[in-house]
């Protein structure tokens, strides 16, 4: 039997509310600043060294970081249309996470060198691109490698253009076979396999630098006091995004509980499973939640955080929802009362809002573990960042990746010895 | 061994899981490779009540072919005991059909994976 396909207009409908949504995102720009102080700001942001944390809305402003996060987004929604990509799941999260991590480190200029190495490696294969974009598009959390080479080192430009385009397409050539070997580690428990590859690819590179004598400095560009227009805007976007949900899904909740008694696990496709309808509002619960969240602990709304909020959005349409994610968060938040650190310090704000990478751990083995997995993430994340000294975007991608494949087979063990069955 | 027969093998492996879920103890295998494909066929005879576990099978393994996904998740076919690789196996084929007879319990599983 032939397979059922996606109906063609709920994928044009799909690519089309991405493509407004970043639209609007760039536009909303100019409600903060002058279209000259925009791209003003936004030369900053592509010249400026942006390993982890750099808040672009610090580096180039409010305006700049908007546009700079509407226009990276958007010519990521071009080129998979261009590749005849259809639309699923994974390409929510992969959006999403692209436009979020626009906001503290990715930007028009530094993202391209690492796609242009994954086509790279789609020709050497002989392949299609397409078969390898959500690499590419997951891949750009190393763009800072290329900022720094290119901006950061103290060298002529006529050497650090061939360094930078070189270390670019070297990173993107080698993180097809990655994806898929590192994703044995963690069995799927860390949905955001590629930062857990990029962790390791992050801190070769590294050890690299290092041993030529640079070494980066800590690096914390954290702006704060946007909470009072932030919070109304985005809260006013997931609200607007529920009720598009409810409208396509013929005006009921149809689907959405059935979706959050999934576990979450990669492959969990909301989009393939449940349709869009269910999937756009639970990804505008994702998104609320994570705002609401960072009101209730006194946290900022700012470049870093947005982040972490679109790519909770994401994700909600390939894993996350707010069942299975609110364990590994209230994990992060004991630790936040029993360990030396606050929930408000910004590391651990972003570690609350990026730990449900863990998600899927609290969906298949429950609310206790999913608490632990957060628990001991909030830590991890705070020592596994010096490995590659923020070189890797997904830093907790990277600590997630470690968790799980540390904690699952343990889970596992001590389950089949209780005689649960896991299946 | 190739990519393709690796990826082939991890399959069978997930589709092997999902018999031994609905308590097939006696199951065949047969895979045949063509120029521009692979067909797999499983066929076993279950025990007890496998009408929702089918029903997930089917609705899961008829996940329309996603190349692009496939190529950064196929490792994770077959690797464990959870139900949602079985939805990778339906990304991974371009055909599929899962067939049950009532009475003698037999269930049988029929993919076909273009190259």
């Amino acid at each position: 039997m032939e397979k059922n396909q996606v109906p063609q207009q709920g994928e044009k409908n799909g690519y089309r509310i991405l493509f407004l949504t970043f639209l609007s995102l760039a536009l909303a720009g100019l409600l903060f600043d002058e279209p000259g102080a925009i791209l003003a700001g936004l030369s900053r942001i592509v010249t400026d060294p942006d390993y982890l944390i750099t808040d672009y809305m610090g580096v180039g402003g409010v305006g700049a970081a908007f546009l700079n996060s509407g226009l990276v987004s958007m010519l990521c929604i071009g080129l998979l249309r261009y590749l005849g990509v259809p639309l699923t799941g994974i390409t929510f999260a992969a959006i999403w996470t692209v436009a979020g991590f626009s906001f503290f480190g990715k930007n028009v200029l530094n993202v391209w060198f690492i796609i242009a190495g994954v086509g790279l490696f789609a020709r050497y294969r002989r392949e299609p691109f397409s078969r390898f974009i959500y690499s590419a598009l997951f891949g750009t959390a190393l763009a800072p490698l290329v900022t720094q080479i290119l901006f950061g080192f103290d060298a002529p430009l006529l050497l650090r253009i061939p360094l930078a385009t070189l270390a670019g397409l070297a990173t993107g050539f080698v993180l097809p076979p990655l994806g898929a070997a590192m994703m044995r580690f963690h069995q799927g428990f860390n949905l955001y396999n590629i930062g857990f590859v990029s962790g390791f690819i992050g801190s070769i590179v590294l050890s690299l630098f290092r041993s030529y004598g640079f070494v980066p400095e800590t690096r914390l560009v954290w702006s704060t006091g946007h909470n009072g227009v932030l919070a109304p805007l985005f809260l006013a976007l997931f609200s607007a995004m529920f009720v598009l949900g409810f409208l396509m899904n013929g005006r009921k909740l149809a689907g959405l509980a059935a979706l959050m008694r999934r576990p979450g696990r990669i492959v969990t496709d909301f989009f393939l499973l449940f349709g869009i309808g269910p999937t756009l509002m639970n990804m505008a619960l994702g998104g609320a939640c994570a705002i609401l969240y960072l009101l209730a602990i006194g946290g900022d709304i700012n470049g870093p955080t947005l982040g972490g909020v679109f790519t909770v959005v994401g994700f909600s349409a390939f894993g996350k929802h707010p069942r299975n994610m609110a364990p590994i968060v209230a994990g992060v938040v004991i630790g936040g009362i029993t360990k030396v650190w606050g929930l408000t310090d910004p590391r651990i704000q972003l570690a609350a809002l990026f730990a449900t990478t863990l998600a899927p751990v609290a969906g298949e083995f429950g609310p206790l573990w999913g608490i632990a997995a957060g628990f001991i993430h909030s830590s991890l994340v705070l020592n596994i960042g010096s490995l590659h000294a923020g070189f890797n975007l997904y830093n907790n991608g990277f600590s997630g990746g470690t968790v799980a494949a540390v904690l699952v087979p343990v889970i596992e063990a001590l389950r089949t010895g209780s005689g649960k069955n896991v299946s | 061994m190739s990519r393709e027969h690796e990826r082939v093998v991890r399959m069978v492996s997930e589709l092997l899981n999902v018999l031994f879920s609905m308590g097939a103890e006696d199951i065949g295998v047969q895979v045949r490779e063509g120029p521009e494909d692979f067909s797999i066929f499983l066929r076993g005879k279950t025990r007890g009540d496998i009408r929702q576990k089918l029903q997930k099978a089917r609705r899961l393994l008829r996940m329309p072919r996603r190349r692009e996904m496939e190529e950064e998740l196929w490792s994770l076919a077959g690797s464990v005991d959870y139900d949602t690789e079985l939805s990778l196996v339906g990304m991974m084929t371009d055909k599929a059909d899962v067939r049950h007879e009532e009475e003698t319990g037999i269930v049988e599983i029929e993919l076909l994976r273009k190259k």
